[in-house]
């Protein structure tokens, strides 16, 4: 049914309430018919950014253009923007089909084509059958997809949803991800979806929008964003990150040298852009982390702390030398006798892969 | 009035509820020589604070004060008689209509005279069974003279255009207006209870009538925004109206101004009889009302020795006070509910 | 009696037993067996015979539907200012709506005795306005009375109304806007319907007193316009007849409060749970 997806360009976008700035020179692109996610930690910026798209804030400065046209001036009813609100913002004195019905009223429809509107909406996101319910009957989940089918009910050009799972229980949330992402698949409509849930951005979302403190840190895939974090605020952010303290000793393209906090040496096999005697920080993902028996140049000592099971995997928490805790993740073998606790070992990194950033750097 | 006879234990279940929600009926316990009195509230409460208050103090008797309307003054000793509670005052303030309700209901205790000795100095008829009269009131026509001219006769009230719709009336709730009925019903009818005489009157007279309200202070407020040119009054409520800066002026009717005389009377179960006589002969001595007949208060005095003052001179002229008109309370008591019935229909709007 | 909270609600419950449920009883009691009219529920009989005390209770009903009619006109403006202010509105208009409760309801009706009065604004304006022709008063009438009790009882209806805007969620609003409702659509069919608890709540408060108000009922609607309490007044302190006024009183609280309870019904709608 959908067909005229758009694309969404936000162009130096900042906003500030009563003086204080909450967001500031927000641009970031989405291509038509795509899902974008805007991700950050609660308090950076997301709503107020979705906000203004939406027409609900004014963007000045700032440019918000949709399918090429730029769309600031306009208030927010004319903008042709569906919106999902954080908790809904279900109507709670109209059932479910006045909810939905509710933006059909001021297109000039007759009662007929509206009802035939809603049926068809109501069976797109499956709640057939509870269009005489009101909002406080429905379960969180049910509520989401009135919420859905309000915002699409008008065929909108850009579809926007504040927060949609973070009332939903965990093991709901999975289903409903993959709902949405199939619904918004079928329609093909532009997505932005704000999220401070790095895991359901990952799993939803073609291209992220990482913020922090009211600005973007990084945009991109979300393999590009994982693999290659712009910043160890990103880095940390998205996916779990264990930090290592070290100064570099030398560095050259023939290699690097790192003294790490523990004391002991790295050798990296790449040239780092740091002056000699500079503080860094050393990001290790858990997955890119093993244990072997002897130590070597790119290994350091460790103990074990606390192995925990999770599915296929099994997690361990690891501390190095100097007391510094990291997280290291493996299949877990079940032939393998298991390791005992407080055992001393070897941490072999992946330095090949591993991230340098400035000290200095905020978390 | 109604008939009392309900039993008993009825009444005195209605009367315990009554007493649970009002706290104001008990009232707590005084010592020797002192004594609690109703008067009206305002003026009368705060002359009798000045006057009589330090007069009973220097003899060494405590008089507290409590004001209330008449009517409520029986109301509250009615419920506390029925309660089998004490009387919540020892002293009333009330009129002869009010103190018929009174003696029917056998609130009232007898004054003993020798036990107060300014007694003789009242005229006879100001010596009451139940206790004296304090002063009088004198009624006639309060008027603005901006908005009507001077009112001679009641017929000028409803047959001189000057004053169409200019009159303001109040119901049988009022003492005052009652005795104004009973003069209509003399000049309209066959006699002083011929009411029916004055319903016809105010049923083809309607363009004549004026606003029809509840209360005297009502038609004052009235008076003083120039929404009413006449209400009948007493020299009281013209003093007070004056005092305000209104424009108001008192006339007599030509058949004579209808006079209340206000009663100190005394509670069957007064817990101080003494205080009470001592309370009473204070009232009536020479030096309160001397006090009392000034403004702002111009109580009329009944003590023969107290000469009039200037200020009451000028509405009470020797002619208005030989021509003072009385009613017989006791009859209007019987009829009174029977006219408040009719007087409702005849001017429900 | 398995609440735990029992023994705290012990006193709250010996206060309304003793203080309300036990006089009311007597009362009741009282209008049933008192008086010298036969029959059980002679004292009512012998009240409701005569039509004249029915239009009394009418009339009494009446005036608090007028009220609550006006007053509703008056308040549904000012919450939508509230509604549309910023902080300093806000604050500027729950002080405005408080104020007259601080003056006396006596202080207040006299205020309304000038104003509505032959020499008063209103009569002025009404004049100007040709709505009337030549000077007269809205004193001592029904339509002054109407007037004066919707503004004295105005802060029951607006102070509830207000409780509950401050409450409401924005986002509501926002959503009907990205819908495509315009300010007067949203009004209607967003802010004044989730208000409606407010305002019921309201027109309770504002009814009752209105029917109930003696001091303006008797200052300002005269001996003409006759409510059920100027009767019962004058029934218990004019004319002793406390049989006929406890009836009057019971009266008095089953047409009142059968109207109160009406609207009180509203309020389980499935619609207004839970939006308040
Ligand atoms: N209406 C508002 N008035 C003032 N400050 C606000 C308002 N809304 C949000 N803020 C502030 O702006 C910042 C960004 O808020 P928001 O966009 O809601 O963050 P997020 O959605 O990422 O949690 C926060 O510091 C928040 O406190
Ligand atoms: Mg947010």
């Amino acid at each position: 049914m959908q067909t005229h997806s758009q694309a969404l360009t936000v162009n130096g976008l900042s906003h500030t309430y009563a003086g204080q700035p909450a967001v500031e020179g927000v641009s970031f692109h989405v291509a038509a018919g795509e899902i974008a996610a805007l991700l950050g930690p609660s308090g950076c910026g997301k709503s107020t950014v979705l906000r203004a798209i939406a027409g609900l804030l004014p963007a000045k400065p700032g440019v918000i253009s949709l399918g090429g046209r730029d769309i600031s001036p306009l208030p927010g009813r004319e903008r042709g923007i569906g919106m999902v609100f954080q908790n809904y913002a279900l109507f709670p004195h109209m059932t479910v089909a006045e909810n939905i019905a509710y933006p059909l009223s001021f297109r000039g429809w007759d009662r007929k084509r509206r009802q035939a509107r809603v049926e068809e909406l109501l069976a797109t996101v499956q709640l057939g059958g509870l269009e005489r319910r009101l909002p406080r009957q429905l379960s969180g989940g049910q509520q989401q997809r009135v919420a859905v089918a309000r915002a699409l009910a008008v065929d909108p050009a850009l579809l926007l949803l504040d927060e949609p799972f973070a009332a939903l229980d965990r093991a709901l949330r999975l289903d409903l991800q993959i709902e949405l992402v199939r619904l918004q698949q079928t329609l093909g409509i532009t997505t932005v979806i704000v999220t401070h849930d790095q895991e359901e951005a990952q799993a939803l979302a073609s291209q992220l929008v990482v913020m922090n403190r009211g600005h973007i840190e990084q945009t991109g895939t979300p393999a590009e964003i994982y693999d290659h974090p712009a910043s160890l605020f990103v880095n940390s952010f998205v996916g779990y990150a264990g930090k290592i303290r070290a100064v570099v000793e030398s560095a050259s393209a023939a290699g690097s040298t790192l003294k790490v906090s523990t004391g002991e040496t790295l050798r990296l096999p790449r040239e780092l852009r740091f002056a000699p005697g500079s503080p860094v920080v050393l990001t290790v993902r858990p997955e890119r982390l093993s244990i072997v028996d002897r130590p070597s140049d790119f290994t350091l000592a460790g103990r074990l702390l606390v192995s925990t099971p999770l599915g296929p995997d099994v997690i361990r928490s690891i501390a190095l030398a100097d007391g510094t805790e990291i997280k290291l993740t493996e299949p877990r073998d079940l032939r393998r006798s298991p390791l005992e606790s407080s055992a001393p070992l070897f941490i072999a990194l992946d330095v090949v892969n591993l991230h340098v950033f400035p000290a200095g750097e905020a978390l | 009035m109604p008939d009392f006879k309900m039993n008993r234990r009825q009444f005195g279940l209605g009367l315990a509820a009554a007493g649970l929600s009002m706290p104001m009926l008990s009232r707590p316990g005084l010592a020797a020589g002192s004594v609690t009195v109703a008067t009206f509230p305002n003026a009368w409460e705060q002359a009798y604070r000045k006057v009589i208050v330090p007069m009973l103090a220097a003899k060494g008797t405590t008089l507290t004060i409590a004001p209330a309307l008449t009517t409520a003054q029986i109301a509250k000793v009615l419920a506390a008689k029925q309660g089998s509670a004490p009387p919540p005052y020892d002293a009333l303030l009330l009129s002869p209509g009010d103190i018929d309700i009174a003696v029917k209901n056998d609130l009232l205790a007898e004054v003993d005279p020798s036990k107060i000795s300014n007694w003789s100095k009242l005229a006879p008829a100001s010596q009451g069974k139940y206790g004296p009269t304090v002063t009088l009131e004198v009624d006639g026509f309060a008027y603005n003279p901006d908005v009507v001219p001077k009112p001679t006769s009641y017929k000028d009230l409803f047959e001189n255009p000057a004053f169409a719709g200019k009159v303001s009336w109040t119901g049988f709730d009022s003492n005052t207006a009652i005795e104004f009925y009973s003069e209509i019903a003399k000049v309209y009818g066959s006699g002083p209870y011929d009411m029916d005489a004055v319903f016809k009157l105010f049923k083809d007279k309607k363009d004549f009538l004026g606003p029809i309200v509840d209360t005297t202070s009502h038609q004052m407020t009235m008076l003083q925004q120039g929404e009413i040119g006449v209400f009948m009054a007493s020299t009281n409520n013209v003093a007070q109206l004056k005092a305000l800066g209104a424009k108001a002026e008192f006339t007599s009717p030509d058949t004579g101004s209808p006079a209340v005389p206000v009663v100190i009377v005394m509670t069957k179960g007064a817990t101080n009889p003494d205080a009470v006589h001592e309370y009473m002969d204070a009232a009536i001595s020479a030096d309160a009302q001397n006090v009392l007949q000034m403004p702002p208060t111009e109580y009329i005095p009944t003590n023969s020795d107290v000469k009039l003052a200037p200020g009451l001179a000028a509405y009470l002229t020797p002619e208005t006070m030989s021509k003072l008109v009385y009613l017989d309370w006791g009859t209007v008591a019987q009829h009174r509910a029977e006219w408040t019935k009719q007087f409702d229909r005849v001017v429900k709007g | 009696m398995k609440n735990p909270a029992f023994p705290f609600l012990l006193p709250m419950l010996l206060l309304s037993l003793g203080g309300f449920v036990a006089p009311m009883g007597v009362l009741a009691f009282y209008s049933l067996s008192a008086g010298g009219n036969p029959g059980l529920f002679g004292n009512y009989a012998a009240f409701l015979e005569d039509p004249f005390n029915l239009w009394i209770i009418v009339d009494t009903v009446t005036l608090g539907f007028k009220v609550v009619v006006v007053a509703t006109c008056l308040a549904v403006p000012i919450a939508m200012l509230y509604w549309h202010g910023g902080r300093r509105l806000r604050q500027t208009v729950v002080v405005l709506a408080l104020l007259p409760m601080l003056a006396s309801n006596i202080v207040r009706t006299f205020a309304w005795i000038v104003l509505l009065g032959r020499n008063g604004p209103l009569v002025a304006i009404a004049d100007a306005l040709g709505l009337i022709d030549g000077p007269r008063s809205f004193l001592l009438t029904e339509g002054g009375l109407v007037i004066a009790l919707a503004q004295i009882e105005l802060p029951l209806l607006l102070l509830p109304m207000i409780a509950v805007l401050s409450r409401m969620d924005r986002r509501l609003v926002e959503a009907a806007e990205m819908a495509g409702a315009g300010p007067w659509r949203i009004m209607f069919t967003i802010v004044l319907p989730l208000t409606l608890p407010g305002i019921i709540a309201g027109w309770i408060l504002t009814f009752a007193s209105a029917a109930t108000n003696f001091v303006t009922q008797a200052a300002i609607g005269g001996a003409r316009l006759i409510y059920l309490p100027q009767f019962l007044y004058r029934q218990v302190n004019i004319l002793f007849d406390w049989p006929t006024a406890s009836v009057v009183a019971f009266i008095l609280i089953i047409s009142t409060g059968s109207v109160i309870l009406a609207l009180a019904m509203l309020t389980r709608h499935p619609r207004l749970i839970g939006n308040a």
